[in-house]
């Protein structure tokens, strides 16, 4: 059976894109077949961090509304055959999509895929409802400052309410990527750190991603950082995200990329 | 009164049927059966010497008539719902019935014998006890006896189940995230969880938080100034209390993070440590 899992955030320019991109390629590294899908109407990104920009013909309002088939819509990965996205339109809004066609196009997915990420759009509104309304589990992700805590916080109540998991009466399965992890601002006091975050947030962690310029290296180039270069902090902390979505209990590490002295000169001769 | 009756085995009994014997612990229903013989008769028969051993005992079998208040049912056509009024009225008090005899009045009904056969037969699954009938003429054998000359009484007074508790306070089993607001008018509030920044809780009575208050919670909204507002991990956003309202701001930062009890003192608002 097919999960469905949502990003989301609340707040705007915390990572969901880039998460959702660097665990959708984390999880068909190994294997499994999974569709992003880009809820944000009308904003879409994640087309350009999954480097397919260039290739969209119809997207998810096309199929919500039936003028395109999902195979027509889904596009795969030219780098993994098991990645696929669906985009969202750029030229439309969040009121282009119908309860009765995401639905209809979520268990469509459901049938198709192992796994499916929704890319939620900031905000509550209807576009962020939506991309949550059917998922299994759902990933939060926050940055490690206090606005962002706040809409996560907002956000879990939705969760807990607005989800047809929770109009059932069923626990959904929350967790938490903490994104922009500096430990040395933390530790300063520049930031909030991981301890108040969770205390206040109150669900389990997932990861913490550190603050890397890889992140955005990744998404300037159209790919995501999990694929982009796997051996980094960021990509290593996505991908043990993923094993810990899959079940897996490993110890919470801080990813570092550790300058020793042997990687630095493995560096230079490698560049 | 029983040992009279033993016949004593030297002596001839009289002929007479054997269930007589047995009569006389039928009290009201006796009148319905006219052979009921006089045994007495037994005891002073002439033609042989009356037995030495009770003589003086001997006294007349007596038919002694006695009024007890039975509990009478009327079922009403159309039979199924009123049989779904008797199931309503069980529910509400089961023991209803528990040891009570039971007269059923036909005279609204009317059943042929099949529909009484059948009826009976329902009562008896709720554990009614049918004592006899009344309102008919004929009464089928093999069924409990007609009576007649029945007197309404009073009503009776039927054992009631008294009603749930209502109960006044609520209990959130998580936390009170960002934007959630409990609006609980009528009582106290009590939050096992943490009450975020962003949320709010209004209670008419107290409120009870068991993780972080770090959002608004005002206590006592239905003008109550006793309504008190406790919490484990003292980070308001805003406190009120019966239309007194204070804000971060105002409330000083020497209780922060600590267990905190807020009440109202006099028209001003009291902080204190719990431990």
């Amino acid at each position: 059976m097919a999960k469905v899992l949502v990003v989301t955030s609340g707040k705007g320019g915390v990572g969901k894109t880039t998460t959702t991109a660097a665990l959708g390629a984390a999880i068909a590294q190994g294997g499994q077949s999974v569709c992003v899908v880009d809820f944000d109407v009308g904003l879409r990104n994640l087309d350009l961090v999954m480097g397919a920009e260039r290739r969209v013909v119809y997207d998810l309002i096309n199929v919500v509304n039936g003028d395109a088939k999902l195979n027509q819509a889904v596009i795969r990965d030219k780098r993994l055959e098991t990645l696929h996205l669906l985009p969202a339109s750029q030229t439309r809004d969040k009121d282009a999509l119908t309860d009765e066609g995401v639905a209809r196009v979520m268990e469509e997915l459901r049938e198709k895929f192992d796994w499916v990420i929704c890319d939620s759009p900031a905000g509550i509104e209807r576009g962020a409802q939506l991309a949550m309304r059917h998922a299994d589990v759902a990933v939060v992700v926050t940055n490690p400052e206090v606005s962002s805590v706040r809409d996560s916080d907002r956000i879990i109540g939705l969760l807990d309410s607005k989800t047809i998991k929770a109009e059932r009466g069923e626990n959904m399965d929350k967790h938490l990527i903490l994104t922009r992890y500096d430990p040395a601002r933390a530790d300063r006091g520049d930031m909030l750190k991981v301890e108040d975050v969770l205390e206040i947030l109150s669900i389990p962690l997932l990861a913490i991603i550190p603050e890397s310029q890889e992140v955005l290296r990744a998404s300037n180039v159209g790919c995501p950082v999990t694929l982009n270069n796997p051996h980094c902090a960021p990509a290593r902390a996505y991908s043990d995200a993923v094993r810990r979505l899959k079940g897996e209990e490993l110890p919470m590490t801080m990813p570092t990329d550790r300058k020793s002295f042997l990687d630095k000169l493995f560096l230079r001769r490698a560049a | 009164m029983k040992t009279q009756i033993v016949p004593d085995p030297n002596r001839p009994v009289p002929a007479q049927p054997e269930k007589a014997v047995s009569l006389e612990t039928v009290a009201a229903p006796a009148g319905t059966e006219s052979s009921a013989p006089e045994p007495a008769t037994a005891a002073s028969d002439p033609a042989k010497p009356a037995a030495p051993a009770k003589p003086a005992a001997r006294r007349a079998l007596a038919f002694r008539g006695r009024a007890f208040k039975a509990m009478a049912l009327k079922p009403e056509p159309p039979l199924a719902d009123w049989l779904a009024d008797l199931d309503a009225a069980l529910k509400r008090s089961p023991t209803l019935f528990d040891g009570r005899a039971i007269i059923l009045d036909l005279g609204a009904l009317r059943p042929d014998h099949d529909a009484l056969q059948a009826l009976v037969a329902d009562l008896v699954g709720r554990r009614v006890r049918i004592l006899g009938f009344e309102g008919v003429e004929t009464i089928a054998p093999g069924l409990p006896p007609l009576l007649v000359g029945g007197r309404p009484a009073t009503n009776l007074d039927l054992p009631k189940v008294p009603d749930e508790p209502v109960s006044t306070s609520i209990t959130i089993e998580g936390s009170v995230r960002s934007g959630q607001t409990v609006v609980h008018p009528t009582g106290d509030v009590t939050v096992m969880g943490s009450v975020s920044s962003g949320a709010e809780i209004l209670a008419g009575g107290s409120i009870h938080i068991y993780g972080a208050l770090r959002g608004r919670a005002i206590a006592g909204a239905a003008r109550n100034p006793r309504a008190r507002i406790y919490c484990r991990k003292f980070q308001p956003e805003l406190l009120g209390i019966d239309r007194l309202v204070r804000t971060a701001e105002d409330i000083g930062t020497q209780l922060q993070g600590k267990p905190v009890q807020i009440w109202l003192d006099g028209g001003a608002i009291r902080m204190a440590g719990l431990d």
